[in-house]
């Protein structure tokens, strides 16, 4: 969370659970101005890794015309590619 | 965002965007092929106003961006609307969008690492129609999803599914 820059102390403003896990919606300071969504996503359906789980965090994919949010298969919105992964410990 | 702050953001990342654009043209791109922001916005809101339907979608290895169907497809489009294209990232809104480019032009070799975001746009000029190529690391592997949408684009037959995928 921190490597993306979302303060620990920091409350979501939403969660959701699905097949793939949990995820935590945060709304935090754009560089520049505003705010963004980033997002904290449990990963345990990765097929590349059975066994597993891994969290991700990033921001939150969007459509760059319309700013739609784009979604994966589960229905869960996709990150940037430049997300950060932590495998369970 | 007041005038000031967005000017010193389109600054910021004039560099970034520049070699961004390079390698979706697959040839240098220079800023004087940027349109002003004031006019980016401009065909942002209006193109938001236009509801893009019917939409298909269709996911593929990224490696395969390059195979026949796809430039089978991208050629279907071309025939079924012809129009220069905007080619759209997340910093066109920050810096300029570029001046529209022939459909064919847009390089489809383009490196999975061109943005951080692993979306692009194409947008056909009056703004009725949109490709959009959404590039991530799904279970271990690199896939592209192809969204096509619009009264034109998004009627040409679906992409054929690719090998295995």
């Amino acid at each position: 969370m921190r490597e993306q820059g979302i303060p620990t102390s920091q409350q979501p403003i939403s969660q959701s659970q699905n097949a793939s896990g949990r995820a935590y919606d945060y709304e935090v300071p754009r560089a520049g101005g505003g705010t963004e969504i980033k997002s904290v996503q449990q990963q345990t359906l990765d097929s590349s890794h059975p066994g597993q789980g891994h969290w991700e965090a990033g921001n939150v994919k969007t459509d760059p015309v319309s700013g739609e949010v784009r979604n994966n298969q589960y229905g869960r919105p996709k990150l940037t590619n430049d997300k950060s992964k932590a495998d369970y410990r | 965002m007041s005038y000031d702050r967005k000017w010193l953001d389109a600054r910021k990342h004039l560099g970034r965007h520049l070699a961004e654009l390079g390698g979706l043209f697959g040839r240098s791109v220079g800023p004087e092929e940027l349109i002003t922001l004031e006019e980016t916005e401009d065909i942002r809101l209006r193109s938001k106003e236009i509801a893009l339907s019917p939409t298909w979608r269709r996911s593929i290895r990224f490696e395969d961006r390059r195979a026949d169907p796809v430039v089978d497809l991208v050629q279907r489009l071309h025939q079924s609307r012809s129009l220069p294209v905007y080619v759209w990232t997340a910093l066109s809104n920050l810096c300029g969008l570029a001046r529209p480019i022939p459909l064919a032009q847009f390089n489809l070799a383009f490196d999975f690492n061109v943005n951080r975001e692993g979306i692009v746009a194409l947008v056909t000029s009056d703004l009725l129609d949109k490709l959009i190529f959404d590039f991530s690391v799904q279970n271990g592997r690199r896939e592209l999803e192809i969204e096509v949408s619009g009264d034109h684009w998004g009627r040409v037959e679906p992409l054929q599914m690719l090998g295995t995928w």
